[in-house]
């Protein structure tokens, strides 16, 4: 075959980021009924839900090194590398958040007070619900890079705009509750620990979706 | 049957192949980007390609030709028009080869180079070194540098101001609406000035002087008049929606005017040296220079025709899946600093090759962000082979030539 001038063009890896943002997106409503049938005493189905986020998360990042792998020094991209490199790291913490949350859990039977479980339910209804954004994030970003028009880049400041203040709304939660398992006198040290533990990793997912965020701001800023 | 006739139905073989390889590769990667913005379709980019070029090859490609390509080398100091003709041949049937080994490995060669290269051998072998004009050869070899880093530069100044003026406003159709009016006319004027000083229209309208600048600038002017109304009054009856849809407009013009230009520059790589063959041959003297019959340009047509119907859509077709990433304005930008860095550089008298000053439109658009993943690895390879191929068709061609003689 002749040589042509299109083997200059490599494949977008804004495509592939966003086949990672699909998967780590879908792991939210997982997330959300692993945790809602741990507290609810269902350990079956727990241990079958927390067994599909590993899948998830060993599948993520098998997408995660594909890209890195394919992305060679001499391939030049629209945006400074170390960041694309950067935001996918962060957008693959997220599920490794969700994955090592459910592993805190599986370790012991924990029980949460009342008032405590509704709110960290809330924090993980929150976060599920929140997750949704990363692929609508990364979609709006790819479109921009296609097309380098100013509304596709409005479209992603709006969905980046959203994630960040969702995040401040999860950070509340978190503290909320943080507040709450201090101010509570009877829990023991051991269950303290894994609850501080339990309800931090569950925050971090909205602080790694927001560092995301913030990545592909600086990507498509002008 | 003299000793003429086998060399005249090799240079025939040749040349045509060369022409073949004209319209297979480098016309092909010449509508790529059009293809690939899916401004026109494989189909109409293989009939727009084969129409146009055939017709820049016979009606506008040079009807005078240096007998050795740009005047490379001497021939006056080369003395036997026999062993001119051998050279000749020899030079056809070398880059021919080296051009046919470059399409089987996928190499990206320069018709254009290769050519040249082969020109130098045969003077080298023939002459020695001091037939060979190392200041036009100098010349030419800076024109291959600076044609790519010039493209590089048109397509990343272009861009950007494509992207400040259209593209980063809320409303592109606006800002699209001021800006082709003037792409338009600007792309006018360098075609007009190129049909002028490329062809011999000049000379038939008896346009000289002052004329030769002033009507491209007439016409430009007037092009500019009528787009701005009439994109004024056409956009809201239209579909059009955005400036992507204008520029698949413009893109298209530019790829019309690639595939012209491509005929009508790139036809004297297989058929000028033909042309010095069958001149020497029918009149039995050596001319610095020779007419280029219309039948002679007609064959180059038509084999640079044949080249892209049975071969060129493939080159496009089997990498449909990376073409994701040209958009209109991004396909309009590289073909248009492609065509006015090859007419500059061919007004200038410089046989750059269109596929590399559109590599350098890549690289271009890539540094201004336009692009979502250039690979600079086939850069390097396109730079290892350019700088390859001229030795190596000279080397090639100093050998046939010796074969040549040891034969006729």
């Amino acid at each position: 075959m002749g040589f042509s001038l299109l083997n200059l063009l490599k494949g977008s890896p804004f495509e592939k980021a966003h086949d990672h943002a699909v998967i780590v997106g879908n792991c939210g409503p997982i997330f959300l009924r692993a945790v809602e049938s741990y507290f609810s005493g269902d350990r079956a189905s727990f241990e079958l839900l927390k067994e599909e986020i590993r899948d998830i998360e060993a599948e993520a990042d098998k997408i995660k090194q594909n890209i890195r792998a394919h992305l060679p020094p001499a391939i030049l991209m629209p945006v400074d590398k170390s960041l694309f490199f950067s935001f996918l790291r962060e957008a693959d913490k997220v599920v490794d958040c969700m994955k090592n949350a459910l592993y805190w859990l599986s370790y012991v039977n924990l029980v949460l007070p009342p008032n405590i479980l509704k709110h960290y339910l809330l924090l993980v209804r929150e976060d599920a619900d929140f997750l949704g954004f990363l692929p609508e994030m990364v979609a709006r970003a790819n479109t921009y890079f296609r097309t380098r028009q100013e509304k596709d880049r409005e479209a992603v400041k709006d969905v980046v705009k959203e994630i960040r203040f969702r995040e401040q709304q999860s950070d509340d939660v978190e503290k909320t509750i943080l507040v709450r398992i201090c101010a509570d006198e009877a829990i023991p040290p051991k269950d303290f620990f894994l609850m501080v533990r339990l309800i931090e990793t569950t925050g971090d997912i909205a602080d790694h979706l927001e560092n995301a965020a913030d990545m592909v701001r600086a990507m498509v800023s002008r | 049957m003299g000793i003429e006739t086998p060399i005249v139905v090799l240079s025939i073989i040749a040349g045509a192949y060369m022409a073949w390889n004209i319209g297979a590769n480098d016309v092909a990667n010449s509508m790529a980007s059009a293809v690939g913005a899916k401004a026109i379709t494989l189909m109409q980019a293989v009939v727009i390609a084969g129409v146009l070029t055939f017709v820049g090859a016979t009606f506008v490609g040079s009807h005078v030709t240096q007998t050795i390509r740009k005047g490379i080398i001497d021939s006056a100091e080369m003395g036997d028009p026999h062993q001119i003709v051998l050279g000749l041949l020899a030079a056809l049937l070398a880059a021919a080869l080296w051009v046919f080994f470059a399409t089987v490995k996928s190499l990206p060669v320069s018709t254009t180079h290769s050519i040249v290269g082969a020109m130098v051998g045969f003077g080298l072998v023939v002459g020695g070194p001091s037939v060979v004009n190392w200041t036009k050869l100098a010349t030419i070899v800076s024109g291959w540098i600076l044609s790519p880093i010039l493209a590089g530069i048109a397509a990343f100044v272009l861009f950007r101001l494509i992207e400040r003026l259209v593209l980063s406003r809320l409303d592109t159709l606006e800002g699209a609406v001021s800006v082709t009016p003037i792409l338009v006319a600007l792309a006018v004027f360098i075609m007009t000035l190129a049909l002028f000083m490329k062809t011999p229209i000049a000379q038939k309208l008896n346009i000289h002087g002052i004329g030769m600048l002033g009507i491209p600038l007439a016409v430009s002017i007037g092009v500019y008049l009528i787009c701005l109304p009439a994109l004024k009054y056409l956009l809201p009856r239209s579909k059009v929606t955005g400036a992507e849809g204008i520029f698949r407009y413009l893109q298209v013009m530019t790829s019309c005017y690639v595939a012209l230009g491509n005929g009508a520059n790139d036809v004297a790589n297989a058929m000028g040296p033909l042309s010095g063959i069958y001149f020497i041959v029918t009149t039995g003297s050596v001319a610095q220079e020779v007419p280029v019959p219309i039948f002679i340009l007609a064959f180059g047509g038509i084999a640079i025709t044949i080249g892209i119907l049975t071969y060129g859509y493939r080159v496009i077709e089997t990498l449909g899946t990376k073409i994701t990433q040209l958009t209109n304005s991004r396909g309009f930008t590289i073909d248009f600093s492609t065509a006015s860095i090859v007419l500059c550089a061919s007004m200038l008298g410089l046989p750059v090759s269109t596929t590399h000053a559109a590599v350098g439109a890549y690289v271009g658009v890539g540094l201004a962000r336009g692009l979502e993943a250039l690979d600079l690895r086939i850069l390097r390879r396109i730079v290892i082979y350019w700088i390859i191929t001229v030795p190596a068709s000279a080397a090639t061609c100093a050998a046939i030539y010796l074969l040549l003689r040891a034969i006729f």
